[in-house]
């Protein structure tokens, strides 16, 4: 011991303070290669699987507990979801991982791989109370290249732009005309047919203003003899232009998007805006304010696709309405804005 | 000093320095974000569930932390300057706003959990700008250099 204490002195002693420092300075180095390496290396290491326990509890009593969730990009993860209290099922979104139903007492176990690199947001899919809302949790996938950067929610490149923070999201929208009766999109196809075969109803509807135009404002565009790119439609009558609108609108989606957008709004939205969108959900009373009825055609025809995007993706301020753009991905935003319109649109709903 | 004491000392800096520079230290792990006791907050915010409660109990111990930090539910309209407002208003008022609003806590548990893993003021608002600038309008907050 008192020759290893007596070694920096005896070093001091027999070497010039350039060489000591030299050897240090070389010896740092080896260091700092040497990690760099290890780091390198193990990169190409497969990851070991993470194991993250969880369980859920009701959404007073804290919904999803245990550790933070934290993984690596691309690791084998293991979730293993133990109920506590009440029936919950999970997703993780901007991914396909899901869960059955987890019951008080029973385990689910989900295994994945961890996306790219960003935090995702786990939440309950199962209506579980009136707090079901709130049963939200974060699962942070880390870069493994640099595991400490800061990370942002997943998210795509937005599908238009769109100035959101310029939408009057809060605003009533009250249309100043509407359809007596409901649209028949079939109607308004067989018309488009006969009098403009060679038009794209995709880039008329972009012409009239889609998707930041309401129905109403696409109405009152066509109706008027000169000012559309639709020659003819105001000789149309009143019931005959809310078809070709029904038409122009439904021929912005595909049926694929319009099953994705149901299935999301059965399983997330129809508790409160109920089973077909009337705002009578068995939940509905459990709302700070009333749930608005989609049907009714007064306002229906006031909102743009843009506004319902925005109200869904921002959740109401101060409502109770969840806010989902942390959560679906821009097709499934989109696919559910699809479907709110057929509310309007499509009598075989 | 002798000279012997000096090239010992040198000698031992340059050892910590290399030792330093080849990144063997540990940082300590960041202390938990403050929280306010639950017995706190008045009753019809403790019926709350918990992920709301614990924003409330983070904003009522972080008033220089959200006062900094935008809110994007659109509450700037009803004269918000931060997420801080749609907690408490001035002289420790509770607000209820954040009790119906989705966004509002999820900024706020999004800021402590990112203050709990050591983060920067400035990096977490760059954060919560990116994450929710692209839903609604920024309240009209302050910068994070303005803090005092």
């Amino acid at each position: 011991m008192a020759n290893l204490r007596s070694l920096p002195a005896f070093i001091a002693q027999r070497y010039p303070p350039g060489q000591v420092l030299a050897l240090t300075l070389a010896f740092a180095l080896v260091l700092w290669g040497g990690r760099k390496f290890v780091e390198q290396w193990r990169a190409t290491l497969p990851l070991k699987q993470a194991v993250l326990m969880l369980r859920a509890a009701q959404p007073e009593n804290g919904g999803w507990l245990g550790e933070d969730l934290r993984v690596m990009a691309g690791q084998p993860v293991q979730l293993v979801v133990t109920g506590v209290e009440g029936s919950h099922a999970f997703a993780i979104g901007h991914t396909e991982i899901a869960s059955g139903l987890i019951l008080p007492g029973q385990q689910q176990v989900v295994e994945f791989i961890a996306p790219a690199p960003g935090r995702y947001v786990l939440y309950c899919t199962q209506w579980c109370s009136p707090n079901h809302w709130r049963m939200r949790t974060v699962l942070e996938v880390a870069d493994p290249n640099q595991p400490d950067a800061g990370l942002v929610y997943a998210q795509e490149t937005p599908r238009y732009s769109l100035s959101l923070a310029e939408l009057e999201i809060d605003a009533p929208h009250p249309a100043p005309i509407w359809p007596r009766v409901q649209p028949d999109e079939k109607a308004g196809a067989t018309l488009w047919k006969a009098r403009w075969p060679e038009l794209s109803p995709r880039e008329i509807a972009a012409e009239l203003g889609w998707p930041l135009a309401s129905p109403a404002a696409v109405y009152e565009q066509i109706a008027t003899a000169d000012a559309s790119g639709l020659p003819g439609a105001a000789e149309l009558e009143e019931a005959e232009r809310w078809d070709v609108i029904a038409y122009l609108w439904q021929a912005q989606t595909t049926p694929k998007s319009l099953a994705l957008g149901e299935s999301i709004y059965r399983q997330n939205c129809a508790s409160c805006h109920g089973e077909d969108g009337a705002g009578d959900g068995f939940a509905a009373g459990f709302a700070p304010v009333a749930v608005p009825n989609l049907w009714n055609a007064a306002t229906a025809a006031g909102a743009s696709p843009a506004l319902y995007y925005a109200k869904i993706a921002r959740g109401g301020m101060g409502t109770g309405m969840p806010n989902w753009g942390t959560i679906f991905r821009e097709d499934e935003l989109w696919a559910l804005v699809d479907y709110l319109n057929t509310f309007l649109f499509d009598g075989s709903q | 000093m002798g000279k012997q004491a000096v090239r010992t000392i040198l000698l031992l800096v340059l050892l910590a320095s290399s030792l330093a520079v080849a990144g063997c230290g540990q940082s300590p792990a960041p202390p938990e974000a403050a929280m306010a006791d639950l017995a706190s907050l008045p009753a019809e915010v403790k019926a709350e569930p918990k992920r709301v409660t614990e924003a409330y109990r983070f904003a009522a111990a972080n008033p220089d932390v959200l006062s900094r930090i935008p809110c994007y539910c659109g509450c700037g309209s009803m004269g918000h300057t931060s997420n801080y407002d749609c907690f408490w208003q001035a002289d420790g008022v509770v607000d209820l706003h954040a009790t119906g609003c989705g966004i509002c806590v999820d900024i706020a548990q999004d800021v402590r959990q990112a203050l709990g893993q050591g983060r920067s003021l400035a990096d977490i608002r760059a954060q919560i700008d990116g994450d929710y600038s692209r839903f609604g309008p920024s309240t009209d907050t302050p910068p994070v250099a303005a803090l005092p």
